[in-house]
């Protein structure tokens, strides 16, 4: 490997090639900070929904909707050919969430029945995960993970492999995701639901490849592929569609398998002047027909000493699943049925802006976004807006501290 | 309206298709230093971004590639 490009001289000169250096070690990874031995990162989130419109609301009156308080607890450390993290989130949320959609009686426009500000649970979830191997060799990884709440459970575990090339301007990585689900919704088979199903299970497997190139002394981009496969119970247990030929409700049935296809194209490019763009595309396609679009352009800088700034902007359009309606004239002969807003036809703008700030060996952050899914963004013409899709507001503060 | 979102869409894909097989430069590894600054991370903070992918996956269809936004049932 021939030297003779190597900067002048200077220490800080020295010292900024060293770093390059370092980085090539990786491949097209980058370093996330100077090195540490441990670090923890604390963060309070709160996420909050906006009501549904009085005019999209089956009551005529405006309905508040999900809340989320959540905290999280992040230890991460490494030794000479190990680094492992662990992570710990409590959560507590409340609130309504969209229940089935009637007709209007007036134009037939779908209106918002949502389930009554009863829902109380908490969550709690622990992750952790082992990186064995140093830059520039093969690197396994085991993840595994586990989330309680009062109605569900689940557990999973992944074991992945990244390698680079000769030259290490490649890292590949290949990776296996599995997951088991367990379901006891409240008050499922009760007399007051007794179309409401009393335990099942899911199970999800998927398998993720990736490559990443450095492309130039200024940029990086990577491909992501991911397979998977849900198998098992897949329907929404709490919510309902709306049989007009019955004047009645039936519970949301979905397909007992679905299998999804996602790719990603990503780039990050330094601007120069401590500010680097980050782009992404993604699109997302499954057997219940639904297809996805996802543009995403992300602008971080330095700000002041060792301060970041960091403003995304995010482009979001699906199309609905293929046994999804707003509310159902007849039965479907197919027997699946689903008017949860999720599987509507519908687009999204989000904008986020994260702030960093050093202070000593403390780190103080914060940030906020704002979410709002609306017909209007979606890639192609929406026939009949979905009434209970989700407008959000969410923001955090964060700690930090290295060892 | 849904035309020109197409042809915004395939114009951002095809840019970001074209900076990638544009590159792959031989880049010595001294040469890599603003590749390795703290702005071109690839995400923000590592316990806000697996938040952030949480949220959307539970409340859109889409899967996400190469990143699992953790466990949860997201049912609300």
């Amino acid at each position: 490997m021939a030297a003779t490009k190597r900067p002048a001289s200077s220490a800080a000169q020295a010292l900024r090639a060293l770093r390059g250096a370092a980085a090539g070690l990786g491949a097209a990874c980058t370093l996330p900070g100077p090195a540490a031995a441990v670090e923890a990162d604390f963060a309070w989130l709160r996420y909050d929904e906006g009501p549904v419109a009085a005019a999209d609301a089956a009551s005529g009156e405006s309905e508040s909707r999900f809340a989320i308080d959540s905290q999280r607890l992040r230890l991460a450390g490494e030794g000479a050919r190990t680094r492992w993290q662990a992570g710990l989130t409590l959560e507590s949320l409340s609130g309504a969430s969209p229940w089935y959609a009637i007709p209007d009686a007036q134009d037939g426009r779908p209106l918002q029945v949502l389930s009554g500000a009863s829902i109380r649970e908490q969550r709690t979830a622990l992750d952790v995960s082992l990186e064995h191997g140093r830059a520039g060799e093969r690197r396994w990884q085991w993840q595994a993970g586990y989330s309680q709440e009062d109605d569900y459970r689940s557990a999973g575990l992944g074991l992945g492999l990244a390698w680079d090339s000769a030259d290490r301007l490649w890292t590949h990585a290949l990776a296996v995701h599995a997951r088991d689900d367990q379901l006891r919704p409240t008050e499922g088979g009760s007399e007051r639901y007794p179309e409401r199903v009393r335990a099942a299970d899911k199970r999800v497997l998927a398998v993720d490849a990736s490559s990443e190139a450095v492309l130039s002394r200024r940029a990086v981009a990577q491909l992501a592929l991911t397979l998977s496969r849900e198998q098992g119970f897949l329907s929404d247990p709490y919510k309902l569609v709306w049989v007009a030929s019955e004047a009645n409700t039936a519970p949301d049935r979905r397909p007992r398998e679905r299998d999804a296809l996602a790719l990603a194209l990503r780039a990050r490019y330094h601007l120069g002047g401590g500010q680097a763009l980050h782009l992404e595309w993604a699109h997302s396609r499954d057997d219940w027909k639904l297809r996805s679009h996802t543009l995403s352009l992300r602008l971080q800088a330095l700000a002041g000493e060792r301060g970041r700034v960091a403003f995304g902007l995010r482009w979001y359009s699906q199309s609905q699943a293929a046994f999804y309606a707003p509310f159902f004239t007849t039965r479907p002969d197919s027997g699946e049925q689903s008017s949860d807003p999720r599987l509507a036809p519908f687009g999204a703008l989000a904008v986020q802006l994260d702030l960093q700030r050093p202070l000593g060996d403390w780190r103080l952050g914060g940030g906020v976004e704002a979410y709002a899914a609306d017909a209007d963004y979606a890639l192609r013409e929406v026939a009949v807006e979905a009434p209970g899709l989700t407008r959000y507001w969410s923001a955090y503060l964060s700690l930090g501290r290295r060892w | 309206m849904s035309k020109s979102r197409n042809r915004l869409l395939r114009a951002a894909t095809a840019a970001l298709l074209g900076l990638v097989v544009s590159g792959c430069a031989h880049v010595q590894p001294w040469e890599r230093e603003r590749l390795a600054a703290p702005e071109m991370a690839p995400e923000g903070p590592a316990l806000i971004a697996d938040y952030r992918r949480h949220i959307a996956q539970s409340k859109e269809a889409a899967r996400i590639a190469g990143g699992s936004s953790g466990s949860g049932c997201g049912c609300n």
